[in-house]
């Protein structure tokens, strides 16, 4: 068969029921995260082969609690499962409930057995009920007329059987006479029923309940046409059909279904002590003092994780790329094929890939956090905090990612259920001090204070970080508080979260889960960063006419003059020909306005080639004061000490002009990677526009603000 | 006397659901396991306030005091 043709196995269930562990158990390696069309929710998407050696794509569609859908991710469910001509339209679904929670997963899978796709039950977490085998689960299967199965994702039991299903589903050995159906769990109402045949009219579907299904959402659905939705609409105008009673009217009288079965299967199952060990584990991690603070120390552990471990990685990458640069350049000799590959190209990926390590160990340590339900718990600890800033708590999780690095955590908003609240959590995430800042903080620290301690304990260099790190927290919370007033809501926003178990977390989930992020990371915001990479290297080393040569001309006579080493003749010459460059025309051309905040020309240059990754400081600032590499941070620091202010004695770097330096880079907007994170995310141009504008203006009024009080 | 709601309850106690009032809440209550008839506790509140940490059946809960006002009880 050929490979479109193959058939699509959708795995359905509510969040925390264990779904993942069960699509990685059933595809492996074989797996891959995409987009929906339209919207971006990941769309992860496998292969599994069944025990007759057939392979069929298995979808994992993301989890949701009914066909009443409350965020984005819901709604791709719907949106799937309500259009049998959606490519992704399954052919068969999966079912997967946990056993501790059986009547309110059921709920949904009522829903899956009316709409008419084939369905297989898996009752997840058996193993965690004292006897396995003594649920009467075949009493679920007698009244859904559906198979059902016991399995574990954690330890794998049945799992052989499970694919057996899938297989005799599928691929009947024999064509069986059209089976008897069971009846519906929701019989509809007279007024039900006349919606659902109008709409059917207008789809052409058959099935009654897909058909109110729709009704009910008529008006987001993506795959209906105007003319459908008009349609919809004007019958249930004239039915006077009021869709939020429906909703409960049926839910309810589902759960009178299932209520009296799912009694009958586990009335038995005394649960092994997981509740105990939630319930008593609870009592610490959510304590009213208690819980604060372990949530504090859990994230100061993180972060010094991610500072620690991923700096002898960041080492190796980096020696590693100007090892391969060298050799480059040994191999194809000088010119400018050799300096767009090293110095635009190599740099470029190195910027990419210096990131990994960093990235990789704080999404390993979230993804284990999220894994064994702790995330939730912060949710609702921090959840009304949050709130007064018009954030959510959910916000919590992505502003600790920004952390490290806010492509990452813009990419995680998507459990934001209300728009608003996501739109406030992309915008002020990139204020959170990420990685990218550290080494330019590093450099410029030491202007601002000497490395002393006070009392003999408190580092005042430390004491200046911590500094810029809360003013970037605390002007988060601010800026979001101010877009709160001036964003409108879609919809209203809620709480109302499930505390799952706490679980041990499982390698697998997690390993798939960092690596996809990582993976993400590195596409989305590579592109980016080479292309402007690639871009600044052409700034930085042409120069209109004959300026370039001019330059060079002019640092070899005052080389020869000076006696200078070959090595620093050819720094120098760099220096000469980045001041000579289009680059270094633009600094010049910038520093009447940068003059206020304390900046001058070469300053103006560096933050011009910072505006794609702001680690890019360093790297510009050993060129203009020609030191060879960027390793060399004393150096650097000697020579941007050495110097003066033009035409006086006064030394550029003062404290003053330092900590406006370090002010600038808290606020400002620069990196690419991020705002085009927030396009993509966000869906417009709008966004990014916005975020980088008001950053920028932060960071210019706020520098201004500082030199004019500190400076000379 | 006026209806109680679980914002009533004090730490640790119990009481069972009457009804769900506000029907946007009503919904999504529902299909986190918040039933009618069900028994619920308030195991504790929030560190910083405004939301509640509730028990129906074994399915746990988050709810802020605007949600929780709404489930109402004997």
């Amino acid at each position: 068969m050929p490979d479109s043709k193959r058939y699509t196995v959708g795995l359905v269930g509510n969040p925390n029921a264990g779904k993942s562990s069960i699509f990685n158990l059933l595809t492996g390696l074989r797996q891959h995260t995409g987009n929906f069309p339209g919207v971006t929710v990941d769309k992860k998407i496998g292969v599994s082969i069944l025990p007759n050696g057939d392979k069929v794509d298995v979808l994992d569609l993301p989890g949701c609690y009914s066909l009443y859908p409350n965020t984005s991710d819901e709604k791709v469910v719907l949106e799937v499962l309500t259009n049998p001509e959606n490519e992704d339209y399954p052919d068969l679904i999966v079912f997967i409930a946990d056993v501790n929670h059986l009547e309110r997963h059921l709920l949904l899978a009522t829903q899956l057995h009316d709409l008419g796709i084939p369905l297989i039950i898996a009752v997840n977490m058996i193993d965690t009920i004292e006897d396995a085998s003594n649920p009467q689960l075949h009493l679920i299967a007698q009244r859904f007329k559906t198979p059902v199965i016991g399995v574990s994702g954690k330890t794998g039991l049945h799992f052989q059987e499970l694919k057996f299903l899938i297989q005799e589903a599928l691929f009947p050995a024999k064509i069986e006479p059209e089976q008897s159906k069971s009846a519906l769990f929701y019989e509809l109402g007279l007024d039900e029923l006349r919606l659902a045949e109008m709409t059917g009219e207008v789809t052409g579907i058959k099935n009654i309940y897909q058909n109110l299904v729709i009704a009910h959402h008529s008006t987001w659905l993506g795959h209906l046409t105007p003319y459908q939705k008009a349609e919809i609409e004007s019958a249930r105008r004239a039915l006077g059909f009021e869709r939020v009673r429906m909703q409960i009217h049926e839910t309810m009288a589902r759960f009178s279904q299932i209520q009296p079965l799912v009694s009958k299967v586990v009335s038995n199952n005394v649960p092994k002590a997981l509740y105990n060990y939630t319930d008593r584990l609870d009592k610490v991690l959510t304590h009213k003092y208690l819980g604060p603070v372990i949530f504090f120390l859990i994230n100061f552990l993180i972060f010094n994780a991610v500072f620690s471990w991923a700096q002898y990685p960041m080492e190796w990458i980096e020696t590693s790329f100007t090892d391969v640069g060298g050799y480059t350049r040994y191999l194809l000799g000088s010119g400018w094929i050799s300096d767009l590959l090293v110095d635009g190209i190599l740099a470029g990926l190195s910027g990419v890939l210096v990131f990994v390590p960093q990235i990789f160990i704080l999404f390993l340590l979230i993804a284990l956090l999220e894994e064994s339900g702790y995330m939730s718990r912060a949710v609702y600890m921090f959840d009304n905090i949050m709130r007064r800033f018009g954030l959510n708590g959910r916000s919590m999780v992505a502003l600790i990612s920004s952390g490290a690095c806010a492509v990452p955590a813009i990419m995680s908003t998507r459990t934001i259920g209300n728009w608003k609240e996501r739109i406030i959590t992309i915008m002020v995430a990139p204020l959170i001090s990420c990685s990218a800042r550290l080494p330019v903080y590093a450099l410029l620290v030491g202007f601002v204070v000497p490395l002393k301690r006070i009392w003999g304990f408190i580092n005042l260099q430390g004491m200046v970080f911590m500094g810029l790190y809360l003013l970037g927290i605390i002007s988060s919370l601010l800026v979001a508080w101010v877009f709160s007033r001036y964003i409108k809501s879609d919809s209203r926003s809620h709480l109302m979260i499930e505390l799952p178990q706490y679980k041990p977390p499982s390698a697998k989930n997690v390993f798939f889960t960092v690596k996809e992020k990582v993976w993400a990371f590195v596409v989305n915001a590579g592109q980016i960063i080479m292309i402007i990479s690639i871009l600044l290297w052409v700034l930085a080393s042409f120069g209109p006419s004959d300026n370039m040569e001019k330059a060079s001309e002019r640092a070899r006579t005052e080389a020869i003059n000076l006696s200078l080493s070959e090595d620093e003749a050819s720094n120098l010459e760099a220096a000469y020909k980045l001041e000579s460059s289009y680059a270094g025309i633009l600094g010049h051309a910038i520093e009447p306005a940068i003059r206020p905040l304390g900046f001058d020309w070469k300053i103006g240059i560096a933050l011009i080639t910072s505006f794609a990754a702001r680690e890019v400081f360093v790297g510009t600032m050993a060129t203009i004061y020609s030191v060879g590499s960027a390793e060399d941070d004393k150096t650097i620091r000697q020579k941007m000490a050495e110097e003066k202010r033009r035409g006086s004695e006064i030394k550029l770097y003062s404290p003053a002009t330092a900590l406006s330096l370090l002010v600038f880079y808290v606020f400002a907007m620069q990196c690419m990677s991020t705002l085009a994170v927030t396009k993509k995310e966000t869906g417009s141009w709008k966004w990014p526009i916005i975020q980088l504008l008001y950053m920028s203006a932060m960071a210019y009024f706020s520098s201004l603000l500082i030199f004019q009080i500190f400076g000379p | 006397m006026t209806q109680r709601s679980v914002l009533h309850l004090r730490e640790g106690e119990w009481a069972y659901i009457q009804s769900l009032e506000e029907l946007d809440l009503t919904c999504r209550l529902l299909t986190l396991g918040v039933l009618p008839k069900s028994k619920v506790q308030l195991v504790r509140k929030a560190p910083f306030g405004g939301a509640y940490y509730l028990k129906i059946n074994e399915n746990c809960v988050a709810v802020r005091t605007e949600e929780a006002k709404h489930i109402l009880i004997d």
